[in-house]
């Protein structure tokens, strides 16, 4: 059952029984402190839930145990005024609280939303602290929408880039993105938590990794192998099925998760983790079908940690979840983006005559791209490149994504028009 | 007495396809359409080339396609040039007519074109065109002023540049297939110039070649080019948009925008799903047809937006008598008039190539290669009436007499 690429224990330093690993979910800002009350009274026990707000207020709301001020001497309760400058100050002068906040626990969730003062500056101080305490950080963070305005847009982007090199992991959910899964009818209030469910579904599909013995399992180290390096983005997609074919229609639901359509996240992975929870009739022929199929669709070189769980509840649903890293160079990048100086093309024109006597003219259909794939080969390296620049490049802004900004009155057009609009698709 | 024949190429090197057609020129006075080739594009997007190689690769295959057909070899090109770098800007010029008798010398009307000529460029970029408008006799516009009498002359002209990278790039692939590019012309004129007639464009007309990277446009007025310029906003953005909107890559996209593209989203629609149909098949799915209207609807809304605010103040809808012109592999999408009306709050239509062209030629994709052989034909007319005369490379020519308006 084992192939070579396919990992199903890892057996490096200390084995911690999965038993006794403690997570902690930390929101930071408001933003970040409303996503976590969703996570409360799902039966997940050994997961610590806190809150870290500059503003007073914001922590008095909500139905969180454990609360603490940030910035209580330069703030005093009042928030961050939307600077993440200061929500940073404030999580710096509290380093030593923070730090006695998150020691012990093997895993600190981070839950912050990007375009405030406090979750876009605090969050990447907080990130960095628990890191440094061995601890391993991911973060679910949300992008504010599109209509919020340019200079919020900015701020997002910075923290983010902020957040990637202080943490192990930050997974984007951008609001754009998820109101489009809102129901039509919804109010708005509701609409917005959207964001809330799809981190709760995050943490618990990690959280069941962890607690749930089945027919693989993974460990705290097997977490650490993936999440190992920083700074590279990440691939997060989550699907279900039910029925007689549930493994399929997972598979298919996952396609659709719009996560994996993010501008943030990536369509790539270089490590993988897949989880996958089923019922008594989970077959080992399914579990085999889903990694092979989001093998080929997210990374054929990954390294892939699978864990699979059996449970009673799940007779006929199955639930997927997968999880990448990528290396921080990414190796996607040139192919497309070359451009040849004359004088390079001069030298190398030659070579493409011969090839063209060879190959008829008649097929001009197949011609640059037989050329290039030839000389490619010949040329020795970058034969990745030509795998990588299969169909699914899509970031925010999919075919152009390697091309210059497209601006007009300060609006890239390259990205999609509905989005920028608001326009709800429903599919 | 023997036939002088001259073989010319018009050549467009497009986001989707780069196109080439020969025509051979029988004594100076006639044009015949002796060679067609065509070949997909690759390393251009939004109608900028990215990869210089790639697409010197397929334009080459397009030249030898169409000097096969036509059975002999092209000897001057006349070269499309379209892309987002592509600007423009009206500038005018007025000066005292130097005359004692006041009456207007051809070397009064060389100095105000000089004038409003004169406005500098900012660096790196170089001329495409210079669009006279008309003339001004002390405020009274006129066709030729010459030996009229006045006291004010004025001109203006509507001046089109790019970046000169981005030219000297498209005229290098076609030197390094040994060939000497005659003329440099602007997507939107040579568009033009074949789906609109005299009369729509002394009406005021507004043209729209939509392609696969860009969209050119022209206005016209009183026979004149008032605006002219591209929008590097297109069918790719299309194609792109229903892939993000739907979840599906861009190969079946493209597949959706072709057979089910609608610009206009119909209620009847709602509940209506269509479906690819065996493209490249892992899960499957029906399409919301409402949804692909509601996506190509915006995007096409926001396009000619664009272009309604590049046209400035020179756009209004009740001085465009022959409405807007849509041509262009993307004209072909259903709805998309409709759109247009709405935006530009003027009738809209669908371009068709004059009626002497070939059924081969005919489709709207056309419309530009089409255009550059009509010009280049005109051009071999009056540089045959000054035979031997210096012969530029063509980056500054005097085109205003065949684009629009008067000669100069």
């Amino acid at each position: 059952m084992t192939t070579g690429q396919h990992e199903l224990f890892e057996d490096q330093g200390e084995v911690i029984p999965a038993g006794n690993i403690s997570i902690l979910c930390l929101g930071i800002g408001g933003a970040g402190g409303a996503m976590l009350p969703g996570l409360r009274g799902r039966g997940l026990d050994h997961l610590h839930l806190s809150i870290l707000d500059t503003d007073d207020q914001n922590l008095q709301a909500l139905p969180i145990g454990r609360k603490h001020l940030l910035g209580r001497t330069i703030l005093r309760g009042l928030g961050s005024g939307g600077d993440p400058e200061m929500g940073a100050r404030a999580a710096e002068d509290d380093h030593d609280e923070i730090k006695r906040l998150v020691n012990g626990h093997e895993m600190v969730f981070i839950a912050a939303g990007m375009g405030g003062g406090t979750g876009g500056g605090a969050a990447s101080v907080i990130a960095r602290i628990a890191a440094e305490c061995g601890c391993l950080v991911i973060a679910f963070v949300t992008v504010p929408f599109s209509c919020e305005g340019a200079r919020r847009r900015q701020q997002a982007e910075e923290a983010i880039g902020q957040l990637r090199a202080a943490a192990h992991a930050v997974i984007p959910l951008p609001n754009d993105l998820l109101l489009q899964e809102a129901k039509e009818d919804e109010p708005l209030v509701k609409a917005l938590r959207v964001a809330d469910e799809w981190m709760a579904r995050g943490v618990i599909s990690i959280w069941r990794m962890l607690r749930w013995r089945g027919i693989f399992n993974i460990d705290f180290a097997a977490l650490e192998k993936i999440f190992g390096r920083k700074g590279g983005k990440t691939l997060y997609g989550l699907g279900w099925g039910e029925g007689p074919d549930a493994a399929r229609e997972a598979l298919r639901h996952l396609d659709l998760c719009p996560l994996l359509q993010s501008p943030e996240l990536s369509r790539w992975a270089d490590r993988m983790l897949i989880n996958i929870v089923g019922g008594p009739d989970l077959r080992l022929h399914d579990v085999r079908m889903l990694i092979d199929e989001l093998k080929s669709k997210f990374g054929p070189e990954a390294f892939v940690t699978t864990g699979a769980v059996q449970q009673e509840e799940f007779t006929e649903r199955v639930e997927v979840c997968v999880i990448g890293t990528t290396n921080v160079h990414d190796g996607r990048a040139n192919a497309r983006r070359k451009k040849s100086p004359v004088a390079e093309s001069s030298s190398t024109r030659s070579v493409m005559r011969t090839e063209r006597k060879v190959s008829p003219v008649d097929t001009q259909l197949d011609l640059p791209e037989t050329v290039r794939a030839q000389e490619q080969a010949r040329e020795g390296g970058d034969s990745d490149s030509i795998q990588r620049e299969f169909p699914f490049d899509n970031d925010k802004r999919g075919h152009f994504d390697q091309t210059d900004q497209n601006l007009f009155e300060g609006v890239d057009l390259d990205t999609p028009t509905y989005q920028r609009r608001g326009i709800r698709i429903s599919l | 007495m023997v036939a002088q024949s001259k073989v010319i190429g018009g050549i467009e090197i497009g986001t989707s396809k780069v196109s080439v057609l020969v025509g051979e020129i029988i004594n100076g006075q006639s044009l015949n359409i002796i060679g067609f080739g065509k070949a997909p594009s690759r390393g251009i997007l939004k109608g900028t080339i990215y990869d210089y190689r790639l697409v010197s690769d397929c334009a080459h295959a397009a030249i030898i396609a169409a000097e096969k057909r036509a059975q002999t070899q092209i000897e001057a090109v006349y070269l499309a040039q379209t892309g987002g770098h592509v600007e423009g800007f009206y500038n005018d010029g007025t000066v005292s007519v130097s005359s004692p008798d006041n009456m207007v010398s051809a070397e009064d009307i060389g100095r105000v074109c000089e004038v409003a000529k004169a406005k500098g460029l900012p660096p790196n970029r170089s001329v495409i065109h210079h669009m006279r408008g008309p003339f001004a006799l002390d405020g009274r516009p006129v066709a030729n002023p010459l030996h009229l009498k006045g006291k004010q002359l004025q001109v203006g002209y509507w001046t089109v540049h790019g970046e000169l990278d981005r030219m000297s790039d498209n005229i290098h692939i076609i030197n390094g297939f040994s060939l000497e590019v005659e003329d440099l012309i602007l997507s939107a004129l040579a568009s033009a110039i074949m789906v609109t007639l005299p009369d729509e464009r002394n009406n005021g007309v507004l043209v729209l070649d939509i392609g696969c990277g860009s969209t050119d446009f022209v206005l016209y007025q009183n026979g004149y080019v008032a605006v002219a310029g591209t929008v590097p906003v297109a069918g790719d953005h299309l194609t792109n948009d229903l892939s993000m909107g739907l979840r599906i890559s861009r190969r079946q996209a493209e597949v959706v925008k072709i057979r089910h593209g609608k610009a206009v989203p119909d209620p009847r629609d709602k509940n209506v799903k269509v479906w690819l149909e065996g493209e490249l098949a892992i899960g499957e799915r029906p399409l919301p047809q409402y949804g692909i209207s509601q996506i190509m609807e915006c995007r096409l809304e926001e396009l000619f937006s664009i272009v309604r605010k590049k046209c400035g103040s020179s756009f209004q809808p009740n001085r465009l008598g022959a409405g807007v012109v849509i041509t262009g592999g993307t004209s072909q999408l259903a709805g998309i008039t409709e759109v247009a009306a709405r935006v530009f709050e003027t009738e809209a239509r669908q371009g068709e190539n004059p009626s002497w062209v070939v059924p081969e030629l005919s489709g709207p994709e056309n419309s530009t290669i089409l255009g550059l052989l009509y010009y280049g034909l005109w051009n071999q007319e009056s540089v045959d009436a000054v035979r031997g005369n210096n012969r530029k490379k063509g980056l500054m020519r005097k085109l205003s007499s065949f684009w629009g308006g008067g000669k100069s």
